[in-house]
């Protein structure tokens, strides 16, 4: 908002009066709004009657057309679990050792965020490739759920690591400060003092990373595989949501029906992870970071 | 909270600058940023148990002097300093001294209080345990004790796992002195402790200073001329010549405010120079 305002400071002052400028941002506005409620009503307009405890709980038949989306979703589930698991402690130590260890406009920095900047730019399938080449063969994972979930990890650790590092950084000098002059060390002042004023920024992060992992399809159809069967363990290869909803519309005739069923629940399922990590942490973190004046 | 008359009470504590055993002992410190000089030839010898006060205008490098003392100007890159630091007869500025010791037998406390983000009890707690302290019974009583010396005991004992970040700007630079005093240190540097506080909560903060000065010995940087006048018991004057900060005098608080041999010192504390 502060650049919108900005910028509406420039436009002179008569063509400000003429409400010409601010109906151009309301237009742009409502333009957008417009966009995405399009989507979303069409989905739940179509999604809607697909849904049902039977399509949650049931196991698929016909190809998808008919039956639930059981074994999908706990297979996406496992993936992003495995996907989080292994980000969530990698991004944070890598971000901690960036904004910590090694000085801002060190070469070593440098060159580490250059990386992460060109990795968190590469098209996903070309991370479904390279999944499918080291976890999937050079590895010996096979088509499973645990290469699948590597595969994402891959994705997102970059993004991750990017916002953990900025997170880290912006820690006020304040706590750097009372921290080293207490002598702490680098281990208590992350686990103790950095990670408790972090966490609202990475978990805005981590949500955003996962949301990305759950909107995944290319990386994961090298990877994670096709079959829709109910997985015995993450050896066995397992179908994303994602992916199912891409199988059914692009591959199945007659299966837009529950695609757009499935839509809706990945939409839904977002929607309840995200806000509850945020009511989690907000109700965590708020004891700590309410101020008083 | 009731008390709010001035007090002089360190009148009658105050040390002569010769006579007892110094504690801190600066010689010829320069400090040099980047290429640019920010302080240059300091030496002060600080008795132990003394107030001294560091007065003078921003931008002088009083806070840069007070990081060089327990190194935290090594988190600000591209700094040098030359001279030398003895703290109880130890050479501080030696790149093999042991920083952890050094920052434990020398407290700090900063501008802007800077509770951690935890309970009021662990943020005295952290640091205890960090360096050894590991029975609980003994950890809440070194918190009991330490919130005690500074006043905030009776304040919050019934909220401790609290977190610190609830109470007053005042409360949380108590805390941060309890929190320092902790690891009993003997040496207590505080960069400016009271700009960011109230009249009243400055005034505590005095009294408590002025008890604490018979167990540590206290550097204090102060923009409040009265404030200098009030608690210590000697006073060093840096003066940016050519943006280069330096002693340009160091006495007795009375000499200085009553009889200041240089100039620039007389026409600074009466105003005339900001």
């Amino acid at each position: 908002m502060n650049f919108l305002k900005k910028i509406i400071m420039l436009v002179p002052y008569k063509l400000k009066q003429s409400h010409f400028v601010s109906s151009f941002f309301w237009m742009t506005a409502i333009m957008v709004t417009l966009l995405f409620f399009w989507m979303l009503s069409s989905i739940i307009g179509d999604g809607f009657q697909a849904l049902s405890w039977e399509f949650i709980f049931d196991n698929p038949s016909d190809s998808g057309r008919s039956g639930g989306i059981a074994p999908i979703l706990i297979s996406t589930v496992l993936i992003l679990l495995i996907c989080s698991l292994t980000t969530l402690p990698l991004a944070i130590a890598t971000a901690f050792l960036i904004a910590e260890f090694i000085p801002e406009n060190h070469f070593f920095s440098i060159i580490i965020k250059r990386s992460l900047d060109i990795l968190a730019s590469i098209p996903s399938i070309v991370y479904g490739l390279f999944g499918n080449i080291v976890f999937c063969k050079m590895m010996g994972l096979g088509f499973s759920i645990l290469s699948g979930g590597l595969t994402l990890a891959c994705m997102i650790l970059p993004i991750l690591i990017l916002t953990s590092e900025q997170t880290f950084r912006s820690i006020s000098k304040a706590h750097r400060q009372g921290s080293e002059a207490l002598a702490l060390s680098k281990f208590t002042t992350l686990f103790q003092v950095y990670l408790p004023c972090a966490i609202p920024a990475l978990t805005a992060g981590f949500i955003l990373g996962l949301g990305r992992a759950t909107a995944e399809t290319a990386a994961l159809i090298f990877t994670s595989g096709y079959v829709d069967r109910m997985p015995d363990s993450v050896m066995d290869s397992g179908r994303a949501l994602s992916i199912h909803i891409y199988d059914l519309t692009m591959n199945v005739p007659g299966g837009s029906n529950n695609a757009y069923g499935t839509a809706l629940l990945m939409i839904i399922i977002l929607l309840i992870t995200n806000s509850s990590i945020n009511w989690l942490t907000q109700r965590w973190n708020h004891n700590l970071t309410a101020q008083n004046d | 909270m009731t008390n709010t008359t001035r007090q002089h009470p360190h009148q009658a504590t105050k040390l002569p600058l010769t006579e007892s055993k110094n504690h801190l002992e600066i010689k010829n410190l320069s400090i040099t940023y980047h290429t640019k000089k920010i302080l240059e030839n300091i030496s002060m010898m600080i008795p132990r148990h003394s107030i001294t006060a560091i007065i003078g205008p921003s931008g002088c490098g009083k806070s840069s002097f007070l990081s060089c003392i327990n190194r935290l100007i090594d988190l600000t890159p591209k700094t040098q300093f030359s001279g030398e630091i003895y703290f109880n007869q130890h050479p501080v500025l030696n790149t093999k001294s042991d920083l952890i010791l050094l920052r434990k037998k020398i407290g700090t406390i900063f501008q802007k209080p800077n509770p951690f983000p935890m309970s009021i009890k662990k943020n005295i707690q952290i640091a205890l345990k960090e360096h050894g302290t590991k029975d609980s019974k003994e950890l809440d009583r070194i918190t009991r004790q330490v919130l005690q010396d500074v006043g905030l005991y009776d304040e919050v004992s019934d909220r401790l796992n609290d977190s610190a970040l609830h109470l007053s700007g005042g409360q949380q630079q108590r805390l941060c002195i309890a929190r320092a005093i902790a690891l009993q240190p003997e040496l207590l540097l505080m960069d400016e402790p009271c700009s960011a506080l109230d009249p009243i909560s400055i005034n505590i903060i005095e009294n408590l200073i002025t008890r604490l000065s018979k167990q540590y010995t206290i550097l204090i940087v102060t923009h409040n001329l009265a404030q200098a006048r009030r608690i210590s018991s000697s006073t060093a004057v840096f003066w940016p010549t050519n943006g280069i900060g330096e002693l340009i005098e160091y006495g007795a608080t009375e000499q200085i405010f009553e009889q200041p041999k240089n100039q620039i010192t007389a026409d600074y504390i009466r105003g005339y120079r900001a």
